[in-house]
C-alpha cells in the first residue's frame, strides 16, 4: 500500500533509501550540472561584457558607461565562478573515491589525520615543562582508538591522586536561565517604551494591554528558573577522588566519593558502568543507542542524611576484571567506562551524576601525575 | 591466505604473518593487489573501519618484483606476473589496541583483507579474520566481552 506523504512528520525509514550506486550516479549528475552551469553563465558574461561587437561603428560608445567592471557583473561572475569550481571539485573528488578502495581511502585521511602528529614531533617538546603530558598523549595515541585522558588526569586529589570531573549533564543552569532572563529583560523594554508613551502624553494602549499576559509569561519563566536553581543547588555536589587513571584490566584501585549538601536521601547507589553507544543513521535522523554492557554496584546505602557541615563519606576499594574490554571510541561506535552516583532523596528530585574513568588495554605505559 | 596461528588468536602488540597466493585465475589480468590488516565495527551502529597496515602492488611494481626473482624469464619475454601464483609473505606487528570485542550493540572484528583488481573493473575480495587479545586473556578465552566483573571492598563509612 503507497503511503502518501505527510510535510507535518518526520521522514522514516531504512538506512538507505535507495541503492548506492543510484545515490552516487545522483550526486554525480547533480555536481556535473553545477559545474556546466557555473561554466556557461561564465562564458555567457565573457562573451558579453568582452567579445568585439560585430559593428563596432554601429554603437555610438556613450560617455561614463561600461558593459565589464560593474557590480553586477563581478557578483555574477563569483557566483559562477563558484558554482564551476563547487561542482568540479566535488566531482574530481567522488571520482578519486570511487577508483580507490575502501581500505585505501582510510589509509589516506589516516596519513592525513598523523600529519599534525609528526610535525608536533619534528618541534620537539613544549616550553614550560610540558613534554610529560606529551608523553602521555602520545602513549594514548600509540593506542589506536583508545581516547585520551589527559583531560580526565589534570586534576588532582585531596584524599586520593585524582578527582574526576563529572559528565556535563544536558540541561545545565545556563541554559534554563537563558530564556526566563531575555525574555524578562525584553518585558522590561517594552514596559519603559510604554511608560514613556504615557509619560509624555502618548500612551499606546494595545503595547500597555499585551504587557500584561507578556508580563505574566515572564513571571511564570522566572518562578520556574528559580525552582530548578534550587533543585540543583540543593542537592549539593559530588566529588569522586580515585587512587589511579587510566584504569588497566586487573589493576587494584580505592575511590573515594563525598556527598556535600543537605538532605535526607531514601538511597545512594555508587556504580561502575561499562557502556556501548553507537550512532547510526535512520532516514534523515542521527539515533543514538545506549547499552550497560557491565554494571558492577560497588555500594548502596539506604536512609543517609547529608548535613553541610557533615557531608557523607565512602572510600572503597574495587578490583577491576583481568577480562574487561578497554575503552573505546570511533566515529560511530564507543565503549565508554563511567563510574556513576545516583541517589533518592525526600524532598528533592533524584540525582545522577557520571564520572567518566578511561581504561587501557594491558600495556606498559607512564604513570601520569598532576602535581 | 593462511595465517600463522592456527586458532587465528594473537596477542596485543606481537607479529603477524600472512602467507598468501593467487590461484584460479589468469595472473596476466591483475591490475593491483591491496592487502590490508584491519578492525571493522560491527552491529547496530554504523561501521566504522581503520586500516592499521596497508600494502598494494600496481601491475608494473609486481612485474618488476617477478622480474627480481626470476631474472631469466625477464630477459626472454619482458616481466611476467607468475610470481603471484607463488606464496608470498607478508608480516606486520599488531598494535595494542582495540581488542577483539563481542558485545551487544557493537562488535570488534579484525581481519586481514585482499582485494584484486583485474583488467575490466572488476575485483575480488577474501577475508581472513583473527583475534586480537590481551595478553592474560589468552589463557581465559579468545576475545574480550562484555562478562566482566569488579569486586567490591568497602573500607570505611562515615
Amino acid at each position: 500500500m503507497i503511503r502518501l506523504p505527510q510535510p507535518w512528520t518526520k521522514k522514516r525509514g531504512s538506512r538507505t533509501l535507495a541503492s548506492p550506486t543510484s545515490g552516487i550516479v545522483g550526486e554525480f549528475i547533480g555536481f556535473a550540472t553545477v559545474m556546466m552551469v557555473g561554466i556557461f553563465g561564465l562564458s555567457l558574461l565573457i562573451a558579453w561584457n568582452f567579445a568585439p561587437t560585430q559593428i563596432p561603428q554601429a554603437v555610438p560608445e556613450i560617455p561614463g558607461s561600461r558593459r565589464s567592471g560593474g557590480v553586477g557583473f563581478w557578483v555574477c561572475a563569483t557566483i559562477f565562478a563558484s558554482a564551476t569550481l563547487v561542482g568540479a571539485g566535488r566531482l574530481a573528488y567522488r571520482l578519486v573515491r570511487e577508483s580507490a578502495s575502501h581500505e585505501y581511502r582510510n589509509r589516506l585521511a589516516s596519513r592525513a589525520t598523523g600529519l599534525p602528529q609528526q610535525a608536533r614531533r619534528w618541534l620537539g617538546p613544549p616550553p614550560h615543562g610540558g613534554a610529560r603530558q606529551w608523553d602521555a598523549q602520545d602513549s594514548a595515541r600509540g593506542m589506536p582508538a583508545v581516547p585520551g585522558f589527559k583531560t580526565l588526569t589534570d586534576s588532582p586529589g585531596e584524599h586520593l591522586r585524582f578527582r574526576l570531573a563529572p559528565m556535563p549533564t544536558t540541561q545545565n543552569v545556563f541554559s534554563l536561565a537563558v530564556l526566563p532572563l531575555l525574555w524578562n529583560a525584553i518585558w522590561f523594554v517594552l514596559l519603559g517604551i510604554a511608560a514613556s508613551g504615557i509619560f509624555h502624553g502618548h500612551a499606546r494602549p494595545v503595547l500597555t494591554l499585551l504587557l500584561i499576559p507578556l508580563g505574566w509569561v515572564g513571571w511564570r519563566l522566572f518562578r520556574g528558573l528559580l525552582a530548578e536553581l534550587r533543585r540543583n543547588l540543593g542537592v549539593g555536589s559530588t566529588i569522586v577522588e580515585i587512587s589511579d587513571h587510566p584504569l588497566r584490566a586487573g589493576g587494584d584501585y580505592e575511590l573515594l566519593v563525598i556527598q556535600m549538601g543537605r538532605m535526607d536521601l531514601r538511597s545512594l547507589q555508587i556504580r561502575l558502568v561499562c557502556e556501548e553507544e553507537t550512532f547510526f543513521r535512520q532516514g534523515t535522523d542521527i539515533r543514538v543507542e545506549r547499552h550497560e554492557a557491565v554494571t558492577t554496584e560497588l555500594i548502596s546505602a539506604r536512609k543517609i542524611q547529608v548535613d553541610p557541615s557533615a557531608p557523607w563519606r565512602q572510600q572503597l576499594r574495587f578490583t577491576l576484571s583481568e577480562n574487561a574490554m578497554h575503552s573505546m571510541v570511533s566515529p560511530s561506535n564507543a565503549i565508554r567506562w563511567k563510574i556513576v552516583v545516583s541517589g533518592d532523596a525526600r524532598r528533592w528530585p533524584s540525582f545522577c551524576r557520571s564520572f567518566p574513568v578511561v581504561v587501557h588495554p594491558n600495556v606498559a605505559g607512564p604513570n601520569p601525575s598532576p602535581r | 591466505m593462511v595465517l600463522c596461528r592456527e586458532d587465528s588468536t594473537y596477542i596485543a602488540g606481537e607479529e603477524l604473518e600472512i602467507t598468501w597466493r593467487i590461484g584460479r585465475i589468469d595472473s596476466e589480468i591483475v591490475q593491483r593487489v591491496e592487502l590490508s590488516v584491519l578492525w571493522r565495527t560491527d552491529g547496530k551502529g554504523d561501521e566504522d573501519l581503520h586500516v592499521h597496515e596497508f600494502f598494494a602492488r600496481h601491475r608494473d611494481r609486481l612485474r618488476r618484483d617477478s622480474a627480481r626473482r626470476d631474472p631469466l624469464r625477464f630477459k626472454r619475454g619482458g616481466g611476467t606476473l607468475a610470481g603471484l601464483c607463488e606464496h608470498q609473505t607478508f608480516r606486520c606487528r599488531l598494535p595494542v589496541s582495540p581488542l577483539s570485542y563481542h558485545g551487544r550493540l557493537i562488535q570488534i572484528l579484525w581481519c586481514v583483507r585482499l582485494r584484486l583488481f583485474v583488467d575490466g573493473g572488476k575485483q575480488f575480495k577474501a577475508e581472513v579474520p583473527f583475534h586480537l587479545v590481551a595478553k592474560r586473556s589468552m589463557t581465559t578465552e579468545a576475545s574480550s566481552t562484555a562478562e566482566t566483573s569488579v569486586a567490591a571492598v568497602v573500607r570505611t563509612a562515615s
